[in-house]
């Protein structure tokens, strides 16, 4: 190879990276600059092959090069990242949920099926968010004027730690009813249809006997005392650290009984039933678990930041 | 070292907008990039080719400059000069680099309690 051809090849190299418009004059321009960079070196010689290769390495790689010549408008922008990370892991954390969930509930899904299934379902998960934030930069490059920001839709700052209490107080009641639903099913449908179930409906939601002695009372008993921690906070009207951290511990707990619930043996005795009860079952239990780990998580910072400020 | 490592880094920011400047105020007349970079040089501006060139392809593309292919003795070059757009915008951009230069100095002058 002479040193010329290699002058032509980078400048190739780095014309090849660029819009198909300004390619042969990129390269062109870039040949004869080198060209007459080099040979005002080499003097009224011939550069050599090594003194070619001094420039070019001293001028860049040709992918950071052509990027200097052409920046191309990312897929995802820089503004949008932060949100496009936290939206990919909630959803692949959330299919892998499903996963598992699905894999506890059914006793057909072999393992092969569900890794395949997850699989699939990340890929198109994420390629939907990727074309959809891509759309939404190209959206805004666009019409930027859609995307003026206005200080009026600021959201309001919100203490973390103060309780609604009229907010809470019905998702206290919600909770306490279906705790009883959950507690007796059969109850709720004789008040619902006004007298005595039917029969079937009766045995599709009857408790396995062994679930309601073995495992029952654990779960029943973690549940009425979550619930009794969130009526205290409501008392208070905001979480304390105290109430927080039982109302985390107790979280984790239900997770953990809801699982060892579901693997332990059936909770309903009829099999479809069955299914459904673990199927949503695991999913809350992946759902707390995760939620758990983000307030832990959330909870730990804020006290690293309060043991900063003090020092 | 930290500040080692710093400095060329810092450096390379506030060369950034000069460059612009600079390689603007010698293009009132045709210049290609390598008689450009080598009257730069000439100056004390010392600019890496792998910035020089690529920058005056966005300065034309911003419109501040304009160029043209010409045969002179050599391969064919392409010549840039200031455009009428630049040629309007430059004594503006000199006098805010000229009031920018006067109010560092005088930071320079009233903030820094050590010699420089």
């Amino acid at each position: 190879m002479t040193s010329d051809e290699l002058i032509q090849r980078y400048a190739q190299a780095v014309a090849s990276r660029l819009p198909y418009a300004i390619r042969a004059d990129v390269r062109a321009e870039l040949y004869a600059l080198l060209h007459d960079d080099i040979q005002a070196k080499a003097g009224d010689t011939i550069p050599s092959l090594q003194q070619v290769e001094e420039r070019i390495i001293a001028f860049g790689p040709p992918q950071e090069v052509a990027l200097r010549y052409h920046r191309p408008t990312p897929i995802i922008e820089a503004v949008d990242t932060p949100l496009f990370s936290k939206l990919a892991f909630c959803l692949v954390l959330g299919l892998i949920v499903l996963a598992i969930s699905i894999g506890l509930s059914s006793p057909t899904a072999t393992s092969a099926m569900l890794q395949d299934g997850l699989k699939d379902a990340i890929f198109i998960v994420l390629g939907v968010l990727l074309a959809w934030f891509w759309a939404l930069g190209a959206l805004r490059r666009a019409q930027p004027k859609l995307f003026t920001w206005k200080p009026a839709n600021l959201p309001p700052v919100l203490d973390p730690d103060l309780v609604s209490r009229p907010i809470a107080t019905l998702g206290l009641l919600a909770g306490v009813v279906g705790l009883l639903i959950l507690i007796n099913p059969i109850f709720f449908f004789d008040l619902l249809l006004g007298g005595q179930s039917p029969a079937m409906l009766a045995q599709a939601f009857s408790y396995d006997i062994h679930f309601l002695s073995d495992r029952a009372p654990f779960l029943w008993g973690a549940l009425s005392l979550a619930l009794l921690t969130y009526a205290f906070a409501i008392l208070e009207g905001r979480w304390r650290p105290v109430t927080r951290k039982l109302a985390l511990c107790l979280s984790l707990a239900i997770a953990v009984i809801s699982l060892w619930s579901v693997l332990a043996g059936p909770m309903f005795t009829a099999t479809p039933t069955d299914s459904s009860m673990k199927f949503w079952v695991s999913l809350i239990a992946g759902v707390t678990c995760a939620d758990v780990w983000l307030k832990w998580r959330n909870q730990t910072l804020k006290t690293h930041l309060a043991q900063a400020k003090q020092l | 070292m930290v500040i080692e490592d710093a400095l060329p880094r810092f450096e390379g920011d506030l060369r950034r907008g000069a460059i612009v400047l600079a390689a603007m105020s010698q293009l009132a007349t045709a210049q290609y990039g390598y008689s450009l970079r080598q009257r730069l040089a000439e100056h004390g501006m010392e600019v890496e080719e792998g910035t020089l060139y690529p920058l005056l392809r966005r300065l034309e593309n911003q419109g501040l400059l304009s160029s043209e292919w010409r045969i002179e003795d050599g391969p064919p070059r392409r010549y840039y000069r200031m455009s009428d757009e630049g040629r309007r915008l430059y004594p503006q951009l000199v006098t805010s680099w000229r009031n920018l230069s006067a109010v560092m100095e005088n930071l320079f002058k009233e903030g820094h309690p050590y010699d420089l």
